[in-house]
């Protein structure tokens, strides 16, 4: 079967707009107030919605090229938030808990009803050297397609669904869609059914942790992510809180008390977590070149032959490069960070190659990958908050990483359903770009109607967050720990010796990295899933194959739930 | 100019990205998608219901037998037994071995009393504490703190205030005293841009202390080591009388979140007993939420989770021991039989692996059917603490028969005896000359066409002088996201022709061994089978 480029497409383009600028605001009002965002969830989500409006539009259903460039745009504006209003909001509320010794510069955050120029140019410039992200990841899509064959779980899904949008109005395709969204609706509702054995198993192992929490996203992305990879994640969970925190207690780095939840010792250990993944991160990186070091080569000298590869590649490096422009105006930096910042800048890229890798097994990588760069940061002795803000990936503003990996998802999805990468590429870049002061708007906007001092935006639930960022900025000796340093890269060297030498093989490493940094109550529903997963497969692959067809539907409806339940919080249901 | 160098940068970005996308869509040719996946209704929701229906009905039939009563019987028993035997015990926590003149109890209460309620409860416990351990009470403080969801807005300064603390007026008025602050001044906040008098720096508030270490302020959590508390500029200190004023409406009587009752120090023999008195008297309460007990021997935590008692996880190890006792000679007389069952099914089709599903169900499904009521019973009967004793019995019994269940009934491997030829991903063939390339190809064509076992996606192929190279996409019918490519290349030369198939099979997830094997031996073996019925 053979499709052409629809003479609609550009209506494809009009709907992605629309969808992408409602779930660009979803997600903005979601980050600051609710805590619950879609945005890696993006290609998923608006495949049905783009769906829904394109027929509507239409009156047909739309063809592939169509609903997938109405997709490829809607994920693109609304992948801005993480860079634009997410990183606004929590600045904002960097400057207003903590932040008055930082020195923060006033176009950082929100000052009152007049959106300074500068912010939106800064925001938008680190929206480009953030889409150097998509770049590397068009460059490098081959390699991970179709030599490592990652599956990008959640491009398989959006994918999934494109195909089979033209059943949608089928009871057996739609039910399990209202499912979803009944499903995270009455969570949303009732709030998060959790067992936490925490506070019990204080008197056996002090700063130990296991919970579980019924959270339907989570266990339908766990559904759809390899058998191998769902139990890594949760064997890393389980290591990391049944292991590593009461270590950090043995080892006197931890407060326990009999009264602590899970959540408690989330934030007590997070120091250390992040620690302990520069340890893991250092080994598992070394690791990982080193074994595809071969495959690694012959890409490279493919792009190296591939003139438009190569104009790609330059063009991301120079946008990553160029941060060396507003670094050198505002911050006058060191000598020291001077010259170590051309290997800070291979830092980046090798941080994104390995960002990608992780998502292509796990779907979404968070920020698992990112605490290296802070800490290169905190060892050159960089000390003022500004500095991170333009070069640090997890606390600042550029995230090349983060659009890496989930654009990834979206070129897996266009190559399963036989779209070329060349048309992906643009519209997802340039809907990033065009999205960014669209969605730096809504933030500013949100603040502005809300003002920091409304109940909507709770300051109590910022703490955490900046209290950790300010304690980074500051220099304080405690955001990094020696002990857990070597504890990560300890456990890193001792679990890849364990992988290669028993039939465990083929759990990967990778997955074992993303499941250290979840919070305890996750852990337990990756390895349910694996359960089933396992059962389904030994029944039959079919059997499989449909579970996986479900839970991609299951997913999308939960992803509409959470807008239905953010749209109603907007109009004031209850 | 920083502005500019940014906003061209963007705008570089995007003008760029702009003539990529014309690029695209101005080609005069139209762009065509390569060759795509697309899923088949029918398959999607097919499953392969035989292989459930089979495995269920064989677990009905060994889980209908009349002996499986007694382990029911005898798993509900000791399940029973080890609920009975279940003793809490109440702990204090040590967390720093500081030493302190006095001894000072804090309590926090779940939810707020009243200040009555506060004093009567103090004086019950002193009470209770005085009959039998020599201790003087000096005083007994009561304090608020509370945590608001929705802010107190103070509008002459436009500040939220999220957190009160209230504490009794000869207290307030000690604090301002010590802060420098004037007294009539009715709260104490920290000072800003907009505050400057009347107030205290908010390094200060944070580390004001009600005695020793005990901070004033709630804690809202720790990083590390370091509490984490709220920001300053969020807090307001008063007095319980002007609480009333600050709340207003949404104040009633029950303000009292936490109460501190200073004694005079005590002994170490005294302070032994005092701990034990403590732990039966807070462990009656039920709105206690947190208790600290600071006194010379260091700062206790009172642990509000009772944990079973070493007697009591005994009686649990053992019952379970004599539950899996009893359970194991079952399921061993049963063995015999499921063998001989699993002998005959092999015969007619059942795969292998589906006697470790089926042993796993059993035991499983035995195990759950009998313990989830029986935990549901003993925790409205006796609570969690027994609940949690039954449980460990059930776990250590459910592990154990279902280790020696899937070990007793493995299935025997196969690889040591006779097997055909291994499934492989390539295969070469080497005929005699005088076969025809083009017969050949269209033989090999044919045969992939008329696979029922697949239906294909690709099919192209090449001719050069000599070879033929031969390209195939196949999707494999039973599922609906897996299939082959298969690369077939046929030589000539002058003394034989050359077949070589090289096969590589993908699917949208994790294949197991078992279905690839399965999908390369119907692929290869067709086309094999079509070249030699060819050459005959």
């Amino acid at each position: 079967m053979t499709l052409e480029v629809s003479s609609k497409w550009y209506v494809g383009v009009a709907v992605g707009i629309i969808v992408g600028s409602l779930l660009g605001f979803i997600d903005t009002y979601g980050y600051a107030v609710t805590g619950y965002t879609t945005s890696e969830l993006a290609p998923i989500i608006s495949a049905i919605l783009t769906l829904a409006l394109l027929t509507l539009i239409l009156k047909r259903s739309p063809t592939i090229i169509e609903h997938l460039i109405s997709i490829v745009t809607a994920t693109g504006i609304s992948l801005s938030t993480a860079i634009t209003s997410g990183m606004y909001i929590t600045y904002t509320m960097l400057n207003y808990i903590g932040g008055e010794n930082l020195n923060l510069p006033g176009w950082l955050y929100f000052k009152g009803a007049f959106l300074d120029g500068t912010t939106i140019t800064f925001y938008s410039y680190a929206t480009a050297v953030s889409a150097s992200g998509v770049f590397l990841a068009y460059v490098f899509h081959k390699h991970f397609i179709e030599k490592e064959r990652l599956p990008y779980p959640i491009g398989l899904a959006c994918s999934m669904i494109v195909s089979m949008g033209k059943y949608l109005g089928k009871p057996r395709i739609a039910l399990p869609i209202i499912l979803g969204i009944l499903l995270q609706l009455s969570v949303l509702q009732v709030g998060y059914m959790s067992i936490d054995l925490t506070s019990p198993l204080q008197q056996v192992i002090p700063g130990s942790s296991i919970a579980l929490t019924i959270d339907f996203f989570i266990f339908f992305l766990a559904l759809l992510i390899p058998l191998n990879t769902s139990v890594g994640i949760g064997i890393g969970n389980l290591i990391m809180y049944l292991i590593l925190t009461p270590l950090l207690t043995y080892l006197g780095l931890m407060y326990v008390a009999p009264f602590m939840k899970s959540p408690d010792i989330v934030l007590e250990a997070a120091p250390y977590t992040a620690s302990i993944m520069v340890g893991f991160l250092i080994v598992t990186m070394i690791y990982y070149f080193m074994s595809a070091r071969t495959s690694f080569t012959l890409t490279f000298k493919l792009i190296l032959r591939d003139k438009a590869l190569l104009r790609r590649a330059l063009l991301s490096l120079i946008l990553l490069i160029s941060l060396v422009i507003p670094l050198w105006i505002l911050t006058k930096p060191s000598i020291t960070l001077l010259i170590f910042l051309p290997l800070y800048f291979i830092l980046h890229i090798i941080l994104a190659l390995l960002t990608i890798r992780v998502v292509g097994e796990t779907g979404t990588v968070s920020q698992s990958t990112l605490p290296l760069a802070t800490f290169t940061l905190f060892s050159l002795k960089v000390r003022d908050a500004l500095t991170y803000v333009l070069l640090d990936p997890y606390t600042g503003v550029p995230m090349p990483q983060f659009m890496a990996g989930a654009s990834m998802n979206i070129f897996k999805s266009a190559r399963k359903l036989g779209l070329d990468a060349d048309i992906v590429l643009p519209i997802l870049a340039l809907s990033i770009l065009i999205g960014a002061p669209l969605t730096l708007i809504y933030g500013h906007y949100l603040l502005l109607a809300y003002g920091l001092n409304s109940p909507k935006l709770n300051l109590l639930r910022w703490v955490p967050v900046v209290t950790w960022m300010n304690i980074i900025y500051r220099g304080d000796v405690s955001a990094f720990n020696i002990t857990s340093i070597i504890i990560g890269a300890l456990l890193a060297f001792t679990l890849i010796l364990l992988l290669r030498i028993t039939r465990l093989g083929s759990i990967s490493i990778y997955s074992i990295l993303l499941g250290l940094t979840l919070t305890p109550d996750i852990g337990v529903i990756f390895l349910i899933a694996s359960l089933i997963k396992y059962v389904a497969l030994r029944i039959g692959f079919d059997v499989y194959e449909s579970l996986l067809t479900y839970s991609s539907l299951m997913l999308a409806g939960c992803g509409i739930g959470v807008v239905v339940s953010t749209i109603t919080s907007l109009m004031g249901v209850t | 100019m920083l502005d500019t160098i940014m906003l061209v940068i963007y705008l570089c970005a995007i003008a760029y990205l702009a003539y990529l996308l014309t690029l695209m869509f101005v080609r005069k040719s139209p762009l065509m998608f390569e060759k795509s996946l697309i899923y088949r209704l029918a398959f999607y929701t097919r499953l392969r219901a035989s292989r459930i229906l089979f495995m269920l009905k064989v677990l009905r039939t060994i889980l209908l037998k009349p002996i499986v009563l007694l382990p029911i019987i005898a798993l509900i028993l000791f399940m029973l037994i080890s609920a009975k035997a279940a003793i809490p015990a109440y702990t204090w926590y040590k967390v720093s071995s500081k030493s302190f003149n006095e001894t000072v109890i804090m309590i926090s209460f779940i939810t707020p009393i009243s200040i009555d309620e506060g004093t009567d409860f103090a004086k019950t416990l002193m009470k209770e504490i005085t009959k039998s351990v020599n201790i003087r009470v000096r005083t007994v403080i009561p304090i608020t703190r509370l945590s608001l969801t929705k802010p107190i807005i103070l509008s002459n300064i436009n500040r939220s205030i999220y957190i009160i603390v209230a504490l009794p007026d000869n207290y307030i008025v000690k604090l301002k005293e010590s802060l420098g602050l004037r007294p009539h001044v009715p709260y104490i906040l920290s000072c800003d841009k907009t505050l400057r008098n009347n107030c205290i720096s908010p390094h200060k508030l944070l580390n004001l202390v009600i005695i020793d270490d005990a901070y004033l302020l709630p804690i809202q959590g720790y990083i590390g080591l370091k509490p984490i508390f709220p920001p300053p500029g969020n807090v307001m200190i008063t007095s319980l009388n002007y609480l009333p004023k600050v709340l207003g409406e949404d104040l009633g009587d029950e303000v009292i979140t936490d109460l501190v009752i200073v004694c005079n120090g005590v002994g170490i023999t005294d302070l032994n007993n005092l701990m034990k008195l403590l732990l039966v008297i807070l462990s009656k309460y039920g709105n206690i939420n947190k208790a600290e007990l600071m006194c010379s021997l260091g700062k206790f935590l009172f642990s509000r989770v009772a944990v079973p008692t070493s007697k009591s996880i005994i009686v649990a190890t053992t019952t379970s021991i004599i539950s899996i006792v009893v359970l194991l000679a079952v399921l061993h007389s049963m063995t015999p039989e499921i063998k001989s069952l699993y002998e005959k099914l092999l015969l007619v089709g059942m795969p292998q692996w589906s006697m470790t599903i089926i042993s796993s169900l059993y035991v499983s499904i035995l195990i759950l059917l009998v313990g989830l009521p029986t935990l549901i019973y003993i925790y409205l009967r006796y609570g969690g603490l027994s609940t949690f004793n039954s449980f460990l019995t059930l776990s250590i019994t459910w592990l154990s028969s279902l280790t020696y269940m899937n070990s007793s009934l493995k299935p025997k491997s196969l690889t040591k005896s006779d097997v055909y030829i291994p499934v492989t991903r390539r295969y070469d063939l080497i005929l005699s000359n005088g076969i025809d390339l083009n017969r050949l190809e269209n033989v090999i064509k044919d045969s992939l066409k008329t696979n029922e076992f697949f239906s294909i996606e690709e099919l192209e192929s090449k001719r050069y002088p000599n070879e033929v190279v031969i390209h195939a996409r196949l999707m494999y019918n039973e599922v609906w996201g897996s299939g082959l490519d298969l690369n077939i290349v046929l030589s000539q030369d002058e003394e034989s022709a050359k077949v070589h198939i090289s096969s590589y099979v993908w699917g949208i997830e994790e294949i197991s061994e078992s279905i690839m094997n399965t999908m390369l031996g119907l692929a290869i073996s067709r086309i094999v089978g079509a070249i030699r019925s060819c050459l005959t």
